[in-house]
């Protein structure tokens, strides 16, 4: 991601980015609200159009090139929603279509997110009957069962108890390791990115403050937790 | 409680009003139809009263053997009460015709004359022998403003009690002082026959005609309006729920075209618009078949419509349902792009009311047309919009005018794929995500 910017009119969204997610690992973006997180997830995301700057995952442009992009990518916006009316495993099997390029492949897909999900024999009821946690879950199930090369999350354990958080956390975690799955993923919870992340960015109003592995962060900060680094980074560009 | 019971009106009339729903279907609606309606209703009623005020040139042809037809034609007592009432009578006899389908065929040639009434041979003979005279009456019903005819009819219904009196006179003066009370009394049987487009309708009076031109012409536009209504809320839902339901990002992400996503939407919603044009066609075959029986039991007639010509043959019915496919398709593009702009269902009811509103005008506003007989270049106009063409184009298709309608929806075809093109660059864009409209009371920043 080479100096990406992007304006909404007036409004500098994102002003001028530089950062490179390295092949298999956990990259956390962490922010404030309006900080620019969920714009530069979106444009790797290939929903947004920089206003200027360049975007590569794997080598391929995600302006010129948003279809191969597509394909390398999985992406769970922040309070992303599944069809009410569908069952759980629907719901995959909805999803997996679009990916799989033979009922073999659907299949294994399926049978994939529905064992990550955890959801059991729930994935047999409509998703208008799940919790918020259990929808989230097989959400991130969908975003993991099509085995991407790049995995983006924004915020995908906000709002959710702590039951379903650890079993997000666990399933970016292992997912991660196994099949050396680079994951962008944001969130406000320092704890939990200081835990899965290799490397974090902090970004404050549309600009990288600091970036580097959090335990790295916390001894140029000089700082118990990676929340201390957040905040006087925060504070000293405020 | 008494406060309690307030604060709860008050709160619901705050959100009530402040819901343009609301403002669109309840004030401005109105506020524009109901002018409309009664511009309409102000043209409706004056064209009626200015036939009804207007002269009625009734023609006459008298097969009578004897000569007392002629002494009654030629009395000046009904004359002058003919010329009162603005009716002029045309003698056909006086232009050399001596048969009914002659006097028929030089009305149908000559538009300015609305009916005959024809005196029989027998006509001397009945009077004499004080027996009802059967006399048939012919209507000639103009194409496309069959209204016209209610004039003519009150006229000949006067006409036929000035024939009775001046004929009760007449026998009771010069054939009979104690004629039979039940002939003086009743002279003449009036039978109606109608005249439309160059065909003979046999026992039909004009009326049934009229009634069976408007059920037809009317009922279309209103069907339509109904379908066409309920396909674009269909379609605003369900780009809407999209939003609200938070589905519509992942979606997009997925690997396959965005007209794609389109498209799938696209062909739901017209799927389920196709299920209802089957069902309004045949609806209305099964309307077609049913208006000609109770329409004419009354009168102890059977309407016919193939024979007065208000029938749709195959080709015409393709050509409805190709009008009425392509409106829908063009309509719904346009509402797909409408919807986008909504985050959740509320919202995209509301904004599709500015399709709905527009499409709901122009829909009176045909209805209307029809109703008045507007000229020929409003009708046609009418034919190459979306929404109203569906409704126009049986107007056309009873009366056989194919060429005007299959140009027409060549045109059609045009507009819709421009439609569909609009919505695909839509869909294609960041547009459809970052395009917001929310109605919604704005939070001032003390009550956050």
């Amino acid at each position: 991601m080479q100096d990406l910017r992007k304006y909404f009119k007036k409004t500098k969204a994102v002003d001028g980015i530089n950062f490179t997610v390295r092949e298999g690992e956990i990259f956390g973006l962490i922010g404030p609200n309006g900080a620019g997180k969920t714009t530069t997830l979106r444009i790797i995301a290939t929903l947004l159009k920089p206003t200027s700057g360049e975007v590569k995952v794997m080598g391929h442009d995600v302006v010129s090139e948003p279809k191969i992009v597509r394909k390398l990518i999985s992406y769970l916006p922040e309070e992303a929603g599944a069809y009410p009316q569908l069952k759980g495993i629907e719901y995959l099997r909805f999803m997996a279509n679009f990916i799989g390029e033979n009922e073999d492949a659907v299949r294994e897909m399926v049978e994939f997110g529905a064992e990550i999900s955890g959801l059991g024999e729930r994935l047999h009821d409509k998703v208008k009957t799940y919790s918020k946690g259990m929808k989230r879950r097989l959400l991130v199930a969908r975003t993991l069962m099509v085995k991407p090369k790049v995995a983006i999350l924004d915020e995908p354990t906000s709002g959710l108890d702590i039951i379903h958080s650890f079993h997000i956390r666990n399933m970016l975690k292992d997912f991660s390791k196994k099949f050396n799955t680079t994951i962008i993923v944001s969130s406000h919870n320092m704890l939990e990115i200081e835990y899965i992340c290799d490397r974090v960015a902090i970004i404050h109003k549309g600009k990288i403050v600091a970036e580097g592995a959090p335990r790295e962060l916390k001894d140029e900060m000089n700082a118990s937790n990676l929340e201390e680094v957040f905040m006087r980074k925060v504070m000293a560009h405020a | 409680m008494r406060n309690a019971l307030l604060n709860i009106v008050k709160k619901e009339m705050k959100e009530i009003i402040r819901d343009p729903r609301l403002f669109l279907a309840m004030i401005l609606l109105p506020i524009l139809i109901m002018p409309i309606m009664g511009i309409a209703f102000q043209g409706f009623m004056s064209q009626a009263a200015e036939s009804a005020k207007g002269e009625v040139r009734i023609a006459v042809i008298n097969l009578d053997e004897g000569n007392i037809s002629e002494i009654i034609l030629s009395s000046p007592d009904f004359n002058l009460a003919l010329k009162s009432l603005n009716v002029s009578m045309i003698y056909l006899n006086n232009l050399g015709l001596d048969s009914v389908d002659a006097a028929i065929n030089y009305i149908t040639d000559n538009g300015s004359i609305r009916a005959l009434v024809v005196f029989p041979e027998n006509f001397t003979y009945c009077i004499n022998a004080q027996s009802p005279i059967k006399l048939d009456v012919y209507y000639f019903v103009e194409k496309n403003n069959p209204s016209s005819i209610t004039a003519v009819s009150s006229r000949i219904t006067i006409f036929m009690q000035l024939l009775k009196q001046v004929i009760s006179t007449y026998v009771i003066l010069n054939i009979d002082p104690n004629a039979n009370p039940v002939f003086i009394q009743n002279p003449l049987i009036s039978q109606p026959n109608t005249i439309y487009e160059g065909k003979v309708i046999r026992n039909t009076p004009p009326e049934l005609i009229m009634q069976a031109f408007f059920m037809q012409m009317l009922m279309m536009p209103i069907a339509v309006m109904m379908l066409l209504s309920i396909a674009i809320q269909f379609a605003a839902t369900s780009v809407a729920s999209e939003k609200e339901q938070k589905t519509l990002e992942i979606l997009l992400t997925m690997p396959i075209n965005r007209e794609t996503i389109l498209f799938g939407k696209l062909t739901g919603s017209i799927l389920v618009a196709v299920l209802g044009t089957i069902g309004y066609a045949i609806g209305f075959q099964f309307y077609m078949q049913s208006i000609t029986t109770p329409m004419g039991q009354g009168q102890g007639v059977q309407i016919n419509l193939n024979e007065i010509g208000l029938s749709i043959d195959p080709l015409g019915f393709t050509l409805m349902a190709i009008s009425l496919f392509l409106s829908l398709l063009a309509i719904l593009a346009l509402v797909m792009i409408l919807a986008s702009f909504a985050e959740d269902v509320r919202t995209a009811q509301s904004l599709t009311s500015f399709i709905f509103m527009p499409v709901m005008l122009v829909g009176f506003f045909a209805i209307f047309a029809i109703a008045i007989g507007v000229s020929p270049t409003w009708m046609q106009i009418m034919l190459f919009i979306p929404f109203t063409s569906p409704m126009i184009v049986p107007l056309y298709v009873i009366s056989k005018q194919y060429m005007i309608v299959i140009i027409s929806l060549l045109a059609l075809l045009l507009e819709t794929i421009i439609a569909i093109k609009i919505a695909a660059k839509f869909y294609g864009s960041e547009m459809i995500l970052s395009a917001r409209l929310r109605f919604k009371k704005k939070k001032k920043k003390e009550t956050e």
